[in-house]
């Protein structure tokens, strides 16, 4: 999974709230980042623009998908395996299936599931991180410990083992890789509350009286919501290549629903055939990287506005 | 902060100068690994004394008397000797090997009679004691092939000759005896590292590295997941065979491709019928035909587990509804309709079928027959499988148009086999590759045998013994017919009882077949590899 | 996942008693000794729970291993089931199980695979070498390339240089490693054959004898250099593959690191000392971001022994990765536990080394 500075900073920083400006007044802020139309400056670099159009297509060819597609992308009536043609742009798999029909319908499977997986992945991860870092003590100490094995257990074979041992299907995949993939919320949101739980609104929040959970969920969970978010946001591109990567071994999506990774590995035993991997193998790379240029802005932006305040060279 | 301790400046330089330097190795080995490749491809060509073969293999065991896996049979094929063998995948008479055969009239006792002399590779003959002492080891261990001889006594008769005695009629016997699994080891050398009779036996292990066989070559070094090398016997009794050395190495299908038009590779195994279409006769030569296995739908014939799938009129609306055509595309050259269980080349096979027969309006009329409204059929195959996953998934869109609703269920080929195995699943794909090539090898498919087991067919009398299954009236129904097949004798007898009973199968039973799968071989222009239907490929009739 | 590590390390300090005694003292007097002692002791542990979790994972998996490992005659004997049970310990309760399997590892008894019918450590001594080679080629080229790019990146902060890198490297992390795989595969060695196709050798090549089972470091000490020639050669498309995505990402964490060491206040206070800028870079900057980009080394080799499963698919490598794969796939049960366990034991002792560095390293650490 790619790096993130955020959790790296995020330990060692007070309160949001206290660095939102890094002290610097308003104005001078509003000055420096130049908003304009509400875009923040990092927001608007070429990488970010064409990262962002490229992704609102795909959010397009998902709703529309079924308009889009020139063939049922399950009809098996074109001649097998015939290459690339103005019939069937993409050319047609080993049983005479449009692949262009089918990398479009396959993003209705492949996005979405990634994006649940994520969200799974982060809500148990805070819950847990949160816990841990809020209660401290043995909690912590257990936690800490588990997530130290899940990390020190391989992620990959864990997740193979996980969906070969419930079977394959999209679901399992998904219930296998949030079971390797919390961890990485729990750190982030744990080290986020350590640094908050000490912070002044929060004691005088428990001493009017708060209870344990509410000082939690109204006072500190606000606060770390946008690191989450951030790291979702970059996450999300990881998730849909360790799910795709799932279902190339066989592990994942299951037939006859189409599904990138999956389509892949019916090309690859096909060398002469290399369109039947390459169009479904190019869908994720766009949706990934597309991610990943506005993911990058994203977290750019964030680390200036939210933590780096101070920092403007980054 | 002291700069002295840890300078990472000269860190920095030795990394820079280990970076350039490193890529200096690095050009100069692509150099000379380029270069050293050429040299290998062009001794490829010239170079007769060594026979490079890929194979997508995974090896269990190399022991005779338990090795069940088809890449494995090339190989001990290559090694050890049968009794007798099939020749020029002519299977409707065995030819002797190291013996020569007589059957009695009453289909019981077998005599094999040593046929010339035979030599293991450490120089001893071969003799009537080895194949006793085989056969027995293959019996009493009880592996995989140890069915091959149920029921049948095997005793040295003299010093030239055995017998192999059955309780029961067993005509079957000599088109067993050249299978690889009942290739002859050498006594002393296999009782010396662990080897018995019974179940203690502990030779596989020494097996698994050693050949101890009298064929024209002799393992020289086994790698089970990557690379078998075969060397000569130099005591093996016929023609001295064309290559020194044949080196198999693990591949998967696409580099076997490459491979092959290359040139780096004499033969490749596994290249798909749709890759080997394109080839060119400049690039390979390829040979392809039936293999023996059949692919079949099965249908759990028990209610309890079927539900609607149990219903006889609900499987032939089926069998009706199946495009075989597309099928038959789909497995490739060399591959035809299976129109009965029993692969077409065999004795006993039909040659063609009424009941077998796309015809949608009769099937959509069968379908209406059977009571069947919409409900979900749950439908197993092996998702680790390629062609498999091919398969269901043609059989899905024709059933679609049929107006049958299947749900897919993959699962890896273990998981598949434990929930076939139960008993218990509604219906499914599979396989079934001839042990044999004698229908005798098809009584799985009888009621309450192994395979009806798993697809819950069994005569009201068998369902007593089966620990909760139902009998059913198909069953009952064919019984008399798979009894007329067990006791014909005589090959036009038996070939009569066995088309019989697979018409009445094609009308009432679990099971639809479809395709018997074709099977090639690719090898590079001149070398000549034909496929050969009991071993995959023969490496010791090259020329 | 390596920042996280670094995110997690700065543990909130604790108010400890002061305990009397032996640990009071290392703790005074010998903080390094006692921060090594107290991280093996972790790593100690880690090792311990992953014997538990393997354990447990493959008590979970639903096939039943005395039917794939009988044949299929025997498995409808009853009797055969019944022995082969109690030959694999299966008739006893689970905690008995356990221990008997704790009390075979310490004998390095990872038991049978059923898919090999080889001790499974005799599976691992053949396989790992080959992930190791492959993991450890593609480590130095990483390490090498990634360090110095990612440097280079964040000295020219914001120039094209650094631009070029950042889409580079996002690109490299974007793209599916198996896609890439397939697609070099096709285009490099199908198509053009510029490299050789799968597996670790030219067919016609016999391996070097084995030393230490990596053919290239044994093709040296045989000095048999068309063999070494061709291993390189051979490595040479599964490495770019397997170090696209790593390299991208240590290139970009290399950079963020050297930002943000270029910030720190010594580095301000030697620039302006008036130090030349080399001195500056490479006595300040680097030092400052080597603690994060040593556990990132770490990480990273840890990830490319792990990590490699859909690399070696592609390229029929046949390592780690793939007897995973196969195990997995066959639910080979020890198989998969022998796996497990020495992954996860790499992974600590990584760590655990990593860890020891850094203490060397960074003093703050060792002040904990």
């Amino acid at each position: 999974m790619s790096e993130n500075t955020i959790a790296a900073n995020g330990g060692t920083k007070t309160a949001a709230a206290d660095s939102r400006n890094g002290g610097v007044p308003d104005k001078v802020v509003r000055k420096m980042t130049k908003r304009r139309f509400g875009v923040p400056a990092a927001l608007r670099t070429p990488l970010a623009i064409i990262g962002l159009i490229v992704l609102a297509l795909w959010v397009l060819v998902i709703i529309f998908a079924p308009l889009l597609e020139p063939h049922d992308p399950l009809d098996q009536l074109g001649t097998r395996l015939s290459a690339p043609s103005a019939e069937y742009w993409f050319g047609t798999d080993t049983l005479g299936r449009d692949i262009f029909s089918r990398v479009i319908a396959a993003s209705r499977v492949s996005i979405p599931s990634s994006i649940v997986l994520v969200i799974f992945s982060s809500v148990i991860g805070s819950l847990i991180g949160a816990m841990a870092g809020y209660f401290g003590g043995w909690i912590d100490e257990a936690f800490m410990r588990v997530t130290d094995l899940v990390f020190a257990f391989p992620s990959t074979i864990l997740a193979m083992v996980i969906s070969a041992a419930l079977g394959p299907s999209i679901q399992n995949a998904i219930i296998a890789v949030v079971l390797v993939s919390w961890p990485t919320y729990a750190r982030l949101v744990r080290s986020l509350v350590l640094g908050l739980r000490n912070s002044e609104f929060v004691i005088v929040g428990r001493l009017l009286g708060r209870s344990s959970f509410a000082s939690l969920f109204k006072d500190i969970l606000p606060n770390i919501l946008p690191h989450i978010f951030v790291l979702m946001f970059v996450d999300l591109g990881d998730c849909l290549l360790v799910l795709s990567g799932l279902s190339f071994l066989g592990l994942g999506a299951t037939p006859p629903m189409p599904e990138w990774g999956q389509m892949v590995s019916e090309g690859v035993t096909r060398m002469t055939s290399w369109w039947l991997a390459f169009f479904p193998g190019l869908a994720i790379f766009t949706v990934v990287i597309a991610e990943n240029f506005v993911g990058d802005a994203v977290r750019d932006w964030f680390d200036r506005s939210y933590i780096s305040g101070n920092q403007e060279g980054r | 902060m002291n700069t002295k301790r840890w300078s990472f400046g000269n860190v920095a330089k030795i990394a820079v100068s280990a970076v350039a330097a490193g890529a200096m190795a690095l050009s100069l080995a692509a150099c000379g690994g380029a270069e050293g490749s050429k040299n290998a491809a062009s001794s490829g060509s010239t170079d007769s004394s060594s026979l490079v073969v890929d194979s997508d293999f995974d090896l269990i065991t190399m022991d005779p008397a338990r090795s069940f896996e088809t890449a494995t049979v090339s190989i001990l094929r290559a090694t050890y000797q049968s009794a007798l063998k099939y020749v020029d995948n002519d299977m409707s008479k065995p030819q002797p090997e190291i013996c020569t055969y007589t059957i009695s009239d009453d289909n019981k006792v077998v005599t094999l009679t040593l046929n010339g002399d035979h030599y293991f590779a450490d120089g001893k003959k071969v003799t009537v004691d080895d194949i006793v002492y085989s056969y027995q080891r293959v019996q009493g261990i009880k592996g995989n092939p140890s069915f091959y001889l149920d029921g049948v006594t095997v005793a040295k008769k003299d010093d030239k000759s055995l017998t192999l005695t059955s309780e029961t009629p067993n005509p079957a016997i000599p088109y067993i005896l050249p299978s690889v699994n009942l290739g002859i080891v050498e006594k002393s050398v296999v009782e010396a590292n662990g080897g018995t009779t019974d179940e203690k036996d502990g030779a596989e292990k020494y097996l698994n590295q050693h050949s101890a066989g009298s064929g024209p070559y002799q393992f020289d070094t086994v790698a089970m997941d990557s690379k078998v090398t075969l060397k000569r016997n130099d005591k093996f009794a016929g023609d001295k065979p064309k290559y020194d050395k044949i080196i198999i190495n693990n591949v998967d299908s696409a580099t076997e491709l490459t491979n092959i038009k290359a040139g780096t590779t004499d033969i490749a195994m596994d290249i798909n019928s749709d890759e080997a279409a394109k080839l060119t006769k400049d690039e390979a030569d390829v040979s392809a035909g039936p293999s023996g296995s059949t692919t079949f739908l099965w249908f759990n014939a028990d209610p309890q587990y079927g539900k609607v799938v149990s219903n006889t009129d609900f499987v032939n609306a089926v069998r009706k509804a199946v495009n075989y055509d597309k099928y038959v595309a789909l497995y490739g050259e060399g591959s035809e309709q299976a129109y009965g269980v029993v692969p077409n080349q065999f004795l006993g096979a039909l040659k063609s079928s009424d009941d077998n027969k796309y015809d949608l309006t009769e099937a959509k009329a069968l379908l209406k027959k059977s009571g069947y409204n919409n409900e979900e059929v749950q439908f197993l195959y092996s998702s680790d499988d390629d062609t498999s996953t091919q398969i269901a998934q043609l059989f899905q869109a024709d059933m679609k148009a049929l107006g049958v609703n299947i749900k897919l269920v993959g699962q890896p080929t273990t998981t598949r086999l434990d929930t076939f195995r139960s008993g218990k699943f509604q219906s499914g794909l599979s396989t079934w590759g001839a042990d044999y090539p004698d229908p005798s090898d098809y009584f799985v498919f009888a009621p309450n045998e192994n395979i009806a087991k798993r697809a819950g067919w069994y005569t009201t009398e068998g369902a007593k013994s089966s620990n909760g299954w139902n009998g059913s009236d198909s069953a009952d129904k064919i019984e008399s017919l798979v009894e007329a097949a067990r006791n014909a004798s005589g090959e036009d007898e038996r070939a009569k009882t066995w088309q019989d009973l697979q018409e009445a199968m094609n009308q009432g039973s679990p099971y639809v077949p479809l395709v018997v799968q074709g099977a090639n071989v690719v090898s590079r222009p001149g070398i000549g590899a034909k496929y050969d239907l009991l071993n995959g490929v023969d490496y010791t009739v090259l020329k | 996942m390596a920042a996280d590590m670094v995110a997690a390390k700065p543990a909130r300090p604790k108010p400890r008693k002061a305990s009397p005694g032996v640990t009071a003292w290392m703790r005074a007097h010998h903080p390094l000794a006692w921060y090594i002692f107290k991280r093996f002791l972790i790593s100690l542990f880690l090792v311990f729970g992953v014997t538990l979790i393997t354990f447990i994972l493959t008590n979970l998996v639903p096939a039943n291993p005395v039917n794939s490992i009988l044949g299929e005659q025997e498995a409808n004997d009853p009797e055969a089931v019944a022995r082969m049970e109690a030959k694999l310990g299966l008739d006893k309760p689970l905690y008995e199980q356990y221990w008997l399997y704790l009390v075979r590892l310490v004998h390095g008894d990872l038991g049978e695979s059923f898919l090999t019918k080889q001790p499974v450590t005799d599976d691992l001594k053949r396989v790992f070498p080959a992930t190791l080679e492959l993991g450890g080629f593609v480590f130095i080229f990483t390490i090498l390339f990634g360090v110095l790019l990612g440097l280079y990146a964040a000295l020219h902060h914001r120039h094209f240089a650094d631009q070029l890198i950042r889409v580079l490297s996002l690109g490299g992390v974007s793209i599916p490693t198996f896609w890439l795989g397939a697609m070099c595969y096709y285009f490099l060695f199908y198509e053009l054959g510029l490299f050789p196709g799968s597996g670790r050798l030219d067919s016609r090549i016999s391996p070097p004898p084995t030393v230490t089972g990596m053919y290239t470091v044994d093709s040296i000490i045989a000095g048999d250099w068309a063999t070494f020639g061709n291993a390189v050669w051979h490595l040479c498309l599964p490495a770019l593959v397997l170090a696209t995505a790593n390299l991208s990402s240590l290139m970009r964490f290399v950079r963020s690191a050297v930002l943000e060491s270029m910030n720190q206040d010594y580095v301000l206070a030697a620039k302006a000392k008036g130090l030349p800028s080399h001195k500056v870079v490479f006595g300040y900057i680097l030092r400052g971001a080597a603690v994060p980009i040593l556990n990132r080394m770490g990480l990273l080799f840890a990830g490319l022994i792990t990590g490699s499963v859909l690399t070696e698919s592609i390229f029929a490598w046949n390592g780690l990765g793939q007897y995973a794969f196969k195990a997995t796939m066959a639910l080979d049960l020890q198989g998969i536990m022998g796996v497990g366990i020495i992954i996860g034991v790499v992974y600590i002792f990584v760590n655990f080394i990593v860890d020891i560095i850094t203490g060397f390293v960074d003093q703050r650490v060792r002040i904990q």
